[in-house]
């Protein structure tokens, strides 16, 4: 009930910003340097982020580590448009690393085939990237592969070790 | 220890706390604090046998077999004790986990030695005695934990801290209280920090450091000579104690490694040497692995040094010798993509990163490049990218290879957008000026520094000569309507840089500030805020 009440609260909260500060708490929270946005930071900002959040997202020019928040905000506050693109960036090997992180983290949290979207990941070129895919996946009905990938894996690294004790 | 591995059926089982063989079962005896474990420890030596009737034998580094505790997770070994894998999964106090994947070492400082004051080891709850000459400038008090438990359990496992419960001053005025507590948050910039003597910066398990002067009363006041008290102390022993409430017990018998760094104000410099551990494999800007030995050459490279060179000038510090190091393959494949921002106890992957910082001897800043950091905010599933992260405010200065020895910053923009990075800063655009900047900014928070405002408006650096940016008046109209000062439930509110530009809404461009704006921040610092830094023993 008590959730119900803080939900409503917030949702009320969030209609009434206006276009202009969802841009501008949008914006600023692509500025943090010390820590993450939260989850429901984001979400406060309701759908209307993504107007700010996706052309960063896709924008192969902007820095990558904003590029990265950009992808961490779409999922959270408008996950049907990070749905979109998530998957794609996550597998695209030409994207910056810290870019597929983001998305691979994204895909697991909005994509209702995120085993399927991830596989090519998991068995990927990239370590760092396969443990994070690996992890990933461990939240989200994925333990199989996860599993089978690990068998294969000659290092595992502490991403994989996290999983990995999620599947026991 | 000379009795046989055999049945247990009384008190004082294997693996219990003892304080002499009377408090064991039948066929066990007790392993003091004095030979290194905390309340001692029912067992018994299997050096013959090799077999034990409970548990597992294992050799200690110092000779002995004794029967220990097996366990799957440190959360299955009792206080001060962890589960040590290296030793095949059984319990045994931190320090005595030879070889072990958590490695918390003690290290000697790097000062030089005139200003080094070892003051030995010592036990939770003593009050440890210090003189301090005339014509101190700052003083760095540095705590290594010997033996020491990792968590307390207080209805939720806490990082144990190591943190005095005082540190007095020679007239028996306080330097630091631990129960005062932080100064309250205040969103309307009511609460004023910059009165207190000492501001702590929370937390910091295994290793912990005290530096003053890190507020504007004591850089106004200085470091008075005569006799100084600190009172040595950790989460576990406040636990113990009965200061707050916990489940385990807590533990009286952790021990300390203290020493001092004290810095006559005839030594006090304005130069800061830096390293660069590179951990991870981007392409550089010829498209080669990047490494200790091209970093210098490269144009990027240059350019982030030139730039955080800049920035530190602007405070009076030169930014004197740069290094590059590369570390292992197994040291990238563990720590260069998968660091966790929350997860900072000192045997997860982010302290145990900042071991790697041994590899260097002198006195410096040691800042770890990877190519991702993320955190999982309020435990979210989807968590969130993190640009930088400080091993602790302040950091151990003049320690290499502890726990808390450095800083991570993303380098994954330091390779891209260099073709906008000709003239002045350009964070918008110029990859290398934002990682310069990000680096400099966890350089600060390692030398001492707090945001000057954070994100809700609510809480202030103790710095006088900074400007600050409440809630009221300078949120929006709606967070000052809905959110500041209230609870979370009604929204978070946030002071944006461009907000903070302005009279009495200021330090949007500073670069404590809580966050980078490409059009606002500038990197600026202030008098004080450079004071702070140059009293840091890692200014030399």
């Amino acid at each position: 009930m008590l959730s119900v009440l803080l939900a409503a609260l917030l949702a009320q909260a969030t209609s009434q910003i206006s276009d202009a500060e969802v841009r501008e708490k949008a914006n600023a929270y692509l500025g943090v340097i010390d820590r993450a946005v939260s989850a429901d930071q984001w979400r406060a900002l309701g759908p209307r982020a993504a107007e700010v959040l996706e052309p960063i997202a896709s924008d192969p020019q902007a820095l990558p580590t904003r590029r990265a928040q950009a992808i961490d905000g779409l999922a959270a506050a408008a996950p049907a448009r990070a749905a979109a693109i998530a998957p794609r960036l996550a597998r695209d090997a030409k994207q910056p690393l810290v870019v597929r992180v983001a998305a691979v983290h994204a895909t697991g949290g909005v994509s209702a085939n995120a085993v399927a979207e991830l596989k090519p990941v998991l068995q990927g070129a990239h370590a760092g990237l396969r443990a994070e895919a690996a992890e990933v996946l461990s939240r989200h009905g994925g333990c199989a592969a996860v599993k089978k990938q690990a068998a294969r894996e000659t290092e595992r690294p502490g991403a994989w070790r996290r999983a990995l004790a999620r599947c026991q | 220890m000379n009795k046989e591995c055999q049945g247990i059926a009384a008190n004082g089982q294997l693996g219990e706390s003892c304080n002499g063989d009377p408090d064991c079962a039948t066929g066990l005896s007790c392993n003091p604090l004095g030979i290194g474990f905390p309340e001692g420890y029912c067992t018994s030596d299997c050096s013959a046998s090799g077999t034990c009737a409970s548990g597992t034998c294992t050799a200690l580094s110092s000779g002995p077999k004794v029967c220990a505790v097996t366990c799957a997770a440190d959360t299955d070994c009792r206080q001060g004790y962890v589960c040590c894998a290296a030793e095949g999964d059984v319990c045994l106090p931190a320090a005595l986990c030879a070889g072990g994947s958590c490695s918390r070492p003690v290290v000697a400082s790097a000062a030089p030695v005139a200003q080094v004051v070892a003051l030995g080891t010592h036990t939770v709850g003593e009050t440890v005695s210090f003189t301090v000459p005339a014509n101190t400038a700052s003083i760095a008090i540095l705590q290594q934990a010997k033996i020491a438990g990792l968590t307390v359990d207080s209805g939720g496992v806490t990082e144990n801290s190591v943190v005095p419960l005082t540190v007095t001053k020679p007239d028996g005025s306080k330097a630091f209280d631990f129960a005062a507590g932080p100064p309250a948050s205040s969103a309307d910039g009511g609460t004023d920090a910059t009165g207190i003597y000492y501001l702590f910066g929370g937390g910091q398990a295994s290793t912990g450091a005290l530096i003053m002067p890190n507020t504007s009363a004591s850089l106004a006041q200085g470091i008075p000579q005569g006799t100084w008290r600190m009172q040595l102390n950790d989460y576990a022993y406040d636990c113990a104690q009965g200061f707050f409430s916990c489940s385990d017990g807590g533990v009286n018998g952790d021990t300390y490694d203290i020493s001092l760094v004290v810095r006559p104000t005839t030594a006090t410099g304005t130069n800061l040497d830096v390293n660069f551990y590179i951990i991870g494999q981007e392409q550089n800007s010829s498209h080669q692995t990047f490494t200790a030995a091209n970093a210098k050459g490269d144009p990027a490279v240059q350019r982030m040094i030139q730039t955080f060179t800049s920035i530190y000038a602007g405070a009076g510090i030169t930014v004197n010798n740069v290094q590059f190091f590369d570390v292992s393959a197994a040291a990238q494949s563990e720590f260069g993509t998968n660091v966790n921002a929350d997860e900072t106890a000192p045997c997860d992957l982010l302290d145990q990163m900042f071991t790697l910082s041994n590899a260097s001897s002198t006195n410096v800043i040691n800042l770890f490049l990877v190519e991702s950091i993320r955190q999982c905010a309020n435990g979210g599933n989807t968590g969130g990218t993190v640009v930088g992260v400080d091993g602790a405010i302040p950091g151990p200065a003049t320690l290499n290879g502890t726990v808390h020895s450095g800083a991570a910053v993303s380098m994954a923009d330091l390779f891209t957008s260099t073709t906008f990075c000709s003239g002045a800063i350009n964070l918008a655009s110029c990859g290398p000026d934002k990682v310069a900047y990000i680096a400099a900014h966890e350089t600060g928070h390692f030398l001492g520094l707090f945001h000057t405002t954070e994100m809700e408006g609510q809480d202030f650096d103790p710095i006088a000569d900074t400007d600050k940016c409440p809630c009221f008046p300078c949120a929006s109209a709606t967070d000052q309507a809905n959110s500041c000062g209230k609870s979370s439930a009604s929204g978070q509110p946030l002071v944006t840089a461009a907000r903070c530009v302005r009279p009495g809404c200021g330090g949007g461009d500073n670069l404590m500030f809580w966050l980078l704006d490409e059009s606002v921040s500038k990197g600026t610092l202030t008098a004080q805020q450079g004071q702070v830094m140059k009293l840091n023993p890692a200014v030399q």
